[in-house]
């Protein structure tokens, strides 16, 4: 196999492939990303659940509290009673409109309990602005966090008609505990789900997935308010992720590099069959033409003898030498493109070569009434091809004869120190100017009306020129106004 | 055999009043000291004492309502998990249909294995806890929260309410310190749900364990190796399957003049001359009391003042009906030394000096915390001295045994098995604070 063909046919398979591959993985990771992003929106919907499974208990708590601190009067003994056997609440206060605190009793005696209290929720009583006025407006009840010694601490309040505050303090550890109680149990899911405090420290998790201490969670949510310092954290495992896809991909890759290969490999099984055909007809064509070679060099010798001999029949046997030269040209073009040869150039007279073709060819363009005019400026001897040089005018003068007929041809050769150049105009219908370049490719031939019914092989001046340019020179179509203009270039 | 019939029905008779006579709790209310010196302000004791009677005299024991928390933590593998399968199995046996059980277990995680459930299924219930597998860390809060939770499904007067903690390890997961669980006991105490918590081997830590306990009044358990748990498990069924009285409230009003200064040993809410302590339960045949400190003002010689009114109520497990006592105690005050001296009464005063060691003891324990090795010692030694010494006077050989007891804690405070001689005296100071029976 050829290097350049099984090159060719390597980039066939892979550049696709290589193009593929970068869009599939494009694709993957755009998809990745979006189920990502999906998967994360599923977590935090997840979380918005738990997140109102908790704003409920809250908002029953803060409905239970409300209906509490419907107190008929301010008595610390009642209220302490009361205190005793609510388990949701560890402190009650009131404070008047003035701020003065009514409970815990501001003259005392205090029990221990409401001395830690005092001391614990001191900050209520310096905060009591917040009681007055919050983003909303006034406001006649809400939620009141502070951070004292274990950290968050809890109380709702609300006003009464007397301008009264009567807050109480949630037993926070309760509030939690009943959290805990209202949220799923160990194994309900495969991932994790971790409810921390203010300081991030888990107060309660569920779930499967044991993260590792560096694992970040894919969703977060905080809690609604008051709890809005803690937070709910989402921690799920992501090996795994987006894999499916991968390897489908890969397999949809791996399908295609087959499918490309097993198409290279029966384009290119087709290929050479078809180049080997060609190559067997080109060959048989060969040895055809080469087999046709002899009997017609002998057919023109004794054609040419016998017009010798019996110069009466001369017309005849004149047209038997013309047809066998002509079929000599075709045979020997046929060869030629076949197999190009090597050139072999001895010392000789190019008008001598011009002439004698010339001569060959008087008789079939005489039976198309085609006059010769020939003016040879070229008798100093050179080295070239002869035969060379034969097969060149003779395709020209094949042309002309028929394109051109019933018009004069004229050949015109010019010396010069370093070139010959050999010049045949007819006066025929010329080359469209489109064509120009196009006459000279194989197996092109001009098509209009004039071509029409004139047999060629499309291969003459495509051998000519090639024959031409072997010879270091060229074969150019000149312009002319009439007709067509040919020169040909032999260099030395 | 005529003669016998009047003989029988007679009998027939008293054993019906007997059994219709509605039982009691026994109170008591008296004073360590009930003669003060005369024209000087003086300290006595009030001891108010409760004995349940016992369970013979109930028809039917108080139902159960039991969560049973296990800690399964990765540190339980091995033997403590599986004598703590066999102590809980054990435990359920005893229980009938009419009680409810639940069983929780947690790590870092919780998992409810059996939802509260009326112990008709034992065989189900058995399996759930064989199935049992240790790893992970330590989820105190959330276990006692999920516990809680379940025996609040069946909350009932009518029931014993309790959830048993099990732990061999420090809380790491969630609230863990000794004031956050506290808390949590002392709300749940207010819905008449006890935390009974039994700390295994040398991990656990028994601050946290005491204070759920002390605040919900549960009792404590410290079992040194998990061959402890069966015993341990026993004794804690034993108790709340007996209970004959709940709710209880000892309400002491001292009167004008004489101040309430600390109930030793015991949480109690004093507010002015009102005293507050509450149980949640009696168990039967066992006795449970509250010590006040009075301090009693200058009083002349031979005047007798009433010193406080006492009253006690609590649910009567045997009648189902809330019950009340009402005492009344007076002081009188003389000049003399040696009455004041005769009329004391020792067993009160042995109790309230049983609890002033205990005091000792806990101030020696802090010593030994704050790293004073030789300080705490020489504390311990101290308490031992008065507890001997008021043995003697008070003719008690149970503060002669806790002296001995405390000279020897005296030479366990070094570093070696201090972990495991700090358990079993913390252990040791709540019984006699609680007046456990275990």
């Amino acid at each position: 196999m050829k290097p350049k063909l099984l090159i060719i046919y390597l980039l066939l398979v892979l550049v696709p492939l290589a193009l593929l591959a970068g869009l599939g993985v494009r694709m993957a990771h755009d998809e990745q990303t979006m189920m990502r992003q999906r998967f994360r929106e599923i977590l935090t919907d997840q979380l918005r659940e738990i997140d109102a499974t908790i704003a409920g208990l809250v908002a029953a708590r803060e409905r239970d509290l409300q209906q509490t601190l419907e107190l008929p009067d301010f008595d610390p003994s009642r209220l302490r009673e009361l205190i005793r056997d609510n388990p949701f609440i560890r402190q009650l206060f009131v404070l008047d409109k003035t701020g003065q605190r009514l409970y815990p009793p501001a003259a005392g005696p205090y029990t221990t309990a409401e001395r830690d209290f005092l001391e614990r929720a001191g900050q209520i009583w310096k905060d009591q602005q917040q009681f007055y006025r919050n983003s909303e407006g006034a406001a006649d009840h809400g939620w009141y966090v502070w951070f004292w010694g274990n950290g968050f601490n809890l109380a709702y309040w609300r006003r009464d008609a007397a301008g009264n505050i009567r807050g109480a303090e949630v037993e926070r550890t309760r509030l939690m505990a009943d959290i805990i109680a209202a949220l799923p149990e160990a194994e309900s899911i495969g991932g994790r789900i971790t409810l921390a405090d203010s300081a991030g420290n888990p107060v309660y998790q569920w779930g499967a997935h044991t993260p590792s201490p560096t694992e970040l969670p894919q969703a977060t949510l905080p809690l609604a308010t008051p709890l809005n310092t803690w937070h709910l954290a989402y921690y799920a495992p992501v090996t795994g992720f987006g894999q499916s896809l991968r390897s489908s991909l890969f397999i949809g890759l791996a399908g295609i590099a087959l499918a490309l290969t097993l198409l290279a490999i029966y384009f290119y099984r087709e290929n050479t069959r078809q180049l080997r055909e060609a190559t067997q007809r080109v060959s048989f064509v060969n040895q055809v033409s080469h087999e046709l070679k002899t009997p017609l060099t002998n057919i023109r010798l004794y054609a040419e003898l016998l017009e010798k001999d019996l110069p009466e029949t001369n017309r005849h046997v004149g047209i038997i030498v013309a047809e066998s030269q002509r079929l000599s040209r075709l045979i020997a073009n046929v060869l030629r493109f076949a197999r190009p040869r090597t050139l072999h150039k001895t010392a000789g007279t190019v008008d001598e070569t011009v002439r004698s073709v010339i001569e060959d060819f008087t008789p079939a363009l005489a039976a198309k009434d085609i006059v010769v005019n020939f003016t040879g400026n070229a008798p100093r001897p050179v080295e070239f091809d002869a035969d060379a040089l034969e097969q060149i005018l003779g395709n020209l003068l094949s042309n002309v004869e028929k394109y051109a007929p019933g018009k004069p041809v004229t050949v015109t050769t010019v010396q010069t120190d370093r070139e010959t150049l050999i010049t045949v105009t007819d006066g025929g219908p010329g080359i469209p100017a489109g064509q120009r370049d196009d006459i000279f490719k194989p197996f092109y031939r001009l098509s209009n009306k004039l071509s029409d019914g004139v047999t060629g092989t499309g291969i003459g001046l495509t051998i000519a020129r090639d024959l031409a340019r072997q010879h270091g020179g060229d074969l150019v179509l000149l312009p002319a106004d009439v007709g067509a203009s040919f020169q040909v270039k032999l260099t030395a | 055999m005529k003669p016998t019939l009047p003989l029988i029905a007679a009998l027939a008779l008293a054993t019906l009043v007997s059994a219709h006579a509605a039982p009691e709790v026994k109170v008591i209310a008296g004073l360590g000291r009930p003669v003060l010196p005369a024209d000087e302000k003086g300290t006595t004791y009030l001891k108010v004492a409760l004995t349940g009677f016992s369970s013979t005299r109930m028809e039917r024991r108080t139902p159960v309502n039991v969560a049973i928390v296990l800690d399964r933590s990765g540190s339980m593998s091995g033997e403590k998990i599986r004598k703590a399968k066999e102590a809980a199995i054990m435990a359920i046996d005893r229980l009938n249909s009419d009680d409810i059980v639940s069983v929780i277990a947690f790590d870092d995680k919780v998992q409810v294995l059996v939802p509260a459930t009326k112990v008709s299924d034992r065989a189900g219930i058995q399996a759930a806890i064989e199935r049992l597998q240790p790893g992970g860390s330590t989820a105190i809060f959330a276990g006692v929260s999920k516990g809680a939770a379940e025996v609040r499904k069946f909350l009932s007067r009518e029931r014993m309410n309790r959830v048993i903690l099990l732990s061999d390890g420090l809380a790491n997961v969630g609230p863990s310190s000794p004031g956050e669980l506290g808390e949590l006991g002392a709300s749940l105490i207010k819905e008449r749900i006890s935390v009974t918590t039994i700390g295994l081997g040398d991990g656990f830590n028994e601050d946290l364990m005491t204070q759920l306990a002390r605040q919900s009044d549960g009792n404590h358990g410290f079992a040194e190796n998990a061959g402890d748990l069966a015993r341990i498990f026993n004794a804690e069924f034993g108790d709340i399957l007996s209970v004959v009285a709940q709710e209880v409230c000892v309400k002491i009003r001292c009167a004008e003049g004489f101040r309430p200064v600390r109930v030793l040993g015991r949480d109690a809410d004093i507010t002015g001359q009102q005293v507050v302590v509450r149980l949640n339960q009696l168990y039967a045949d066992q006795e449970k009391y509250v010590i006040l400190e009075v301090e009693t003002p200058a009083t002349a010689s031979g005047r007798t003042r009433q010193l406080a009114s006492v009253e006690v109520t609590y649910a009567n497990m045997a009648t189902r009906n809330s019950a009340s006592h009402s005492l009344s105690v007076t002081a009188s005050f003389n000049a003399s030394r040696r009455m004041v001296e005769e009329r004391e009464d020792r067993s009160i005063m042995a109790s309230a000096i049983e609890l002033i060691g205990v005091e000792n003891n806990k101030r020696a324990l802090a010593l030994r915390d704050a790293g004073k090795i030789e300080e705490a010692k020489s504390a311990l030694v101290g308490n031992r001295d008065f507890l001997t010494e008021n043995a003697a006077r008070y003719d008690a050989p149970k503060l002669k045994e806790y002296g001995v007891s405390n000279d020897a804690q005296s030479k366990q405070l070094d570093e070696s098995s201090w972990n495991l001689n700090r358990k079993s005296m913390k252990k040791d100071q709540y019984s006699r604070e609680a007046q456990q029976s275990y």
